[in-house]
């Protein structure tokens, strides 16, 4: 059998017998070392150590770490609570709201899973006390949360950037057209659900008690502010801007909103080392595995297989959505960033398609996948979150599906959408 | 016997512990000092970039092990939830077994990795330690993970029902641990 | 017979025109037994990580600036001395190619960490593209220089004036437009590539050094060839150096002129001695730290470069 047949065998496997992922990804290097790469198997570790050290990849243990203090504090409700003032009133207003939250919470925490959590939590009990079904509350707040995959900061994103050698700063401002497109389409959606069912309303905020909520809120809102200005008015680069995060955090969390002690600081930075280890240790054994097939130029052999070098540019974006997709349906997302991207970029570049509008592509891909049965990775925390059945939480996930592939469409034939943003930006 | 070796856990989960909680807490140090240096002081901390590298790799190898004792590793639980208490109990230990001799198997790799880079005399290039110094703890990381894995496949051998690891049982409600 | 050959560089970049010949030139005067396969940037990793790859044996051929390779040999990093290189690019290439002091005196340190010294070659003028028009040291005050990080281009834009500032790639691009920095140094052809003319407005041709890079074999692999073997990649290494050479002043004079078209308003200055004089004289410390720094035989290496280059002290 070649490699590349025996490696796919060994990971798909021990991926659904059980094993740990880290066990998949190292196995497939192991069995390559060891059968067909007449190579010191130290190179394996020295792949492994290289994959988690760029310096950009400290963004990610410092945006979960903010993530964590505001998750633990108040940020999350405070945001709704601003939402729901304006939108309360208009029919499937607290599903807009929901939405909304979601967008905002994932912009801020840049994690999908931290803000099905975060939003989830306090969000799901309201809607069902509004009226609506349990399976459109837990579908709508997955696949909104996966908008905080397009918004920035995003883990996904950082990710590409690294993998891809794309400018993440770039990256960053090409998720935010999508991610609104994404919010509308859902906002929309929940309009005519709240219309078709006969959801309540309730009474129309004054000004007053609107002025009040942005008051409460304020600091939170310049969560977003803060980190896409840092950026923008050059004070800190994209992977800094974690580290300040973490600082504004504390000051919202710790100092402002005294809903975090000092004390328990340390207790999170722990929670946060260990999660960090969780992901990065996948982040080695994948660049191993990437390591392994660029060394037997598998790449080249599937491209060429598919019959896609030099293909029509469309048709590269085509494979990429669909490759993505269906690896996010089973697979960790950053496992599949980390494992497919270097088999692609080539492709891009050789295409001359814009590296940004892919990463956005995918990125979006990722998003999907994630609350897509039969193992997005967002329906498992939903599980466990709220504590439903599988069935019960997938049920009512399809429409919403189906609009954020529709958005990925669009997004192909539309790319300003995207690009609107770092163009004026940067270019 | 046990309760030695489990003093003996417990005394190493406080040390990996701090270790994890302080490396993100002077990792946020060190980049937003960084960043006040260049704002205010118009110049940067040279060794800014190593010692966060240092910290990352730190935190990876040290969190792993830590991780497996919490069963927090991310695993594809799909096929082992739908098996019978005793058929996932068998292959419960098959799965941490087989993980405790791959993570032994790397360990025995990484050691061959340090001892390259001890006989390579390599520097790194800011603060021109050996360059073996920041890769230390990849050998130690994955043999105390492997232990945490044998561990974990003792107590499923001798107590009933299914363990992630000798601290945690597998049941639904911890099906977040299999996710971040 | 398969040999793998990775460098740092993208498809259609200096070293991957280097590598894409050697390729050609081996096959050719084999008659096809041996196969070389190319790998570029990123496709094994890092600089760091394709130079362990070789002395690992796993590829047979590799690309590593001294930057780098400092880190396995650290004589090498003299290359990154400030007005080291002659200002003329005959006498830059003929000593590259065929030093004495490079392929018999540095060669040996590089044999005791398992690496063959192969060749060395110019890839183009380190330029600066920066914000602000600089033609004198007083003129660097206050301007942020992104640098890698490595002391000694830390310690040598320090001298020169300028505030350095350490960023990874990636960021630079970004790092420009926001104005985290304010400069930054690279071969011509690299500036076009990455598009930092930009996001920057005077390109300057400053002479203080030329972006070398070294292209080394493990050690036993090569010991290990056939005398004929050996005898042929003897033959490739004087074939490219001639092709090199002219393939990066092309490479680089067309970058520039794409440059100068998609952004006519760009200020290109080429320095005069007088202004190159202020610059190397505000550098002049520098190799005497780096030999401090490092030891060994950097301090005979440095002064026997000197002396064949022609800038000596
Ligand atoms: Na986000
Ligand atoms: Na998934």
């Amino acid at each position: 059998m070649d490699l590349g047949t025996t490696i796919l065998i060994v990971m798909l496997v021990l991926l659904v017998l059980g094993f740990p992922m880290m066990v998949p990804l190292t196995m497939a290097s192991v069995v390559a070392f060891t059968f067909y790469m007449p190579i010191d198997p130290k190179i394996l570790i020295q792949q492994m150590v290289t994959g988690i050290s760029p310096v950009a990849l400290i963004a990610v243990p410092m945006f979960i770490f903010a993530a964590d203090i505001v998750t633990k504090g108040h940020t999350a409700n405070r945001l709704i609570d601003l939402a729901m003032t304006f939108v309360g009133h208009v029919r499937g207003g607290l599903a807009v709201t929901t939405a909304l939250g979601c967008t905002m919470f994932g912009a801020v925490s840049g994690s999908t899973q931290a803000t099905v959590v975060a939003m989830g939590g306090p969000l799901r009990p309201k809607m069902l006390k509004a009226g609506y079904k349990d399976s459109f509350a837990m579908a709508l707040i997955i696949n909104a949360s996966d908008i905080a995959f397009l918004i920035p900061p995003s883990i996904g994103m950082i990710v590409f950037g690294v993998v891809g050698k794309v400018s993440i700063g770039e990256l960053f401002l090409a998720g935010i057209g999508p991610g609104i497109l994404i919010l509308l389409m859902f906002s929309a959606y929940c309009v005519f659900y709240a219309k078709r069912n006969n959801i309540p309303t309730i009474p129309r905020m004054s000004w007053a008690e609107r002025g009040k909520a942005i008051v409460n809120a304020g600091p939170a809102i310049m969560f977003p502010v803060l980190i896409v200005g840092g950026i923008y008015l050059g004070w800190v680069s994209p992977t800094e801007v974690a580290a300040v995060s973490v600082v504004y955090a504390i000051i919202l969390e710790v100092m402002i909103f005294k809903s975090v002690k000092w004390s328990e600081l340390l207790e999170i930075a722990r929670s946060t080392g260990l999660i960090t280890a969780v992901v990065f240790i996948l982040v080695g054994a994948g660049t191993t595995f990437s390591f392994v097939i660029s060394f037997a130029q598998i790449p080249q052999h599937v491209i060429g297989a598919l019959g896609l070098e030099g293909a029509n540019s469309y048709l590269i974006l085509a494979a990429i959505c669909i490759a993505f997709f269906i690896g996010c349906m089973f697979v960790d997302p950053i496992v599949v960033i980390l494992v497919l991207t270097p088999i692609f970029m080539p492709l891009v570049r050789d295409a001359g398609l814009d590296p940004v509008l892919v990463g956005t592509l995918v990125t979006l891909q990722v998003a999907i996948g994630s609350a897509t049965p039969p193992f997005g990775c967002d329906i498992f925390t939903a599980i466990a979150i709220f504590r439903r059945p599988y069935y019960e939480v997938i049920r009512g996930t399809p429409p919403f599906i189906f609009m954020l592939l529709l958005a990925a469409v669009i997004l192909v034939f539309v790319p300003q959408i995207a690009l609107f943003l770092p163009t004026m930006a940067f270019r | 016997m046990l309760s030695v070796l489990k003093r003996l856990d417990d005394g190493l989960s406080v040390v990996e512990r701090q270790l994890l909680g302080w490396s993100i807490v002077i990792m946020a140090v060190n980049t937003v000092a960084n960043v006040i240096m260049r704002l205010g002081f118009s110049s940067s901390i040279f060794f800014s970039e190593e010692l966060n590298q240092f910290l990352i790799i730190l935190v990876t190898f040290v969190g792993i092990s830590e991780a497996a004792r919490m069963g927090r590793h991310i695993r594809m639980s799909a096929f082992t939830d739908m098996l019978g208490p005793q058929a996932s109990k068998i292959m419960m230990i098959i799965i941490t077994l087989g993980t405790a001799a791959l993570l032994f198997l790397l360990a025995w790799y990484s050691i061959g990795y340090v001892s390259s880079l001890i006989q390579s005399n390599r520097l790194t290039p800011a603060l021109r330690i050996p360059y073996y110094f920041t890769v230390l703890i990849v050998p130690f990381g994955l043999t105390v993970t492997g232990i945490q894995f044998v561990l974990a496949a003792a107590t499923n051998i001798f107590r009933p029902g299914t363990h992630l690891s000798y601290r945690v049982e597998d049941t639904f409600s911890d099906a977040d641990d299999h996710h971040l | 017979e398969e040999w793998k050959f990775a460098h740092e560089e993208s498809p259609g970049d200096v070293q991957d025109l280097y590598a894409q010949e050697f390729k050609r030139l081996v096959e050719e005067k084999t008659n096809g037994d041996v196969t070389v396969t190319v790998y570029t940037y990123g496709q094994l990793g890092t600089e760091n990580d394709i130079t362990e790859l070789t002395t690992a044996g796993a590829v047979q051929f590799s690309n590593a600036s001294p930057g780098h390779l400092g880190t396995f040999v650290p004589e090498i990093q003299v290359f990154g001395v400030p007005y080291l290189l002659s200002q003329d690019n005959e006498v830059n290439k003929e000593v590259l190619s065929s030093s004495p002091t490079i392929y018999e005196g540095l060669s040996k340190d590089f044999e005791s960490k398992g690496l063959k010294l192969y060749t060395m070659y110019p890839e183009g003028e380190m330029v600066w593209t920066t914000k602000k028009k600089v033609t004198q040291p007083s003129e660097f005050d206050g301007v942020k220089f992104r640098v890698m990080t490595s002391p000694i281009l830390i310690e040598s834009y320090e001298s020169f004036g300028a505030d350095p500032v350490a960023l990874p790639w990636g960021e630079v691009y970004s790092g420009l437009q926001t104005s985290v920095i304010d400069a930054q140094v690279n071969p011509i052809f690299f500036i076009e590539s990455a598009k930092f003319y930009e996001v920057t407005d005077y390109l300057i041709y400053a002479g203080q050094q030329q972006y070398t890079t070294t292209v080394v074999s493990n050690a036993a692999f090569y010991e290990g060839l056939s005398d004929e073997r050996k005898e042929m990649l003897k033959e490739v290494k004087s074939e490219l150096d001639d092709f090199i050479y002219e393939a990066q002043q092309k490479a680089n004079a067309e970058a520039l002129d794409r440059i100068k078209k998609a952004k006519p308003e760009i200020e290109v200055i080429r320095l005069n001695d007088e202004q190159r004089a202020a610059f190397k004289e505000a550098s002049a410390g520098i190799g005497d730290s780096l030999v401090k720094e490092v030891g060994g035989d950097t301090e005979e290496v440095l002064k026997a470069l000197r002396k064949e280059f022609g800038t000596e002290m």
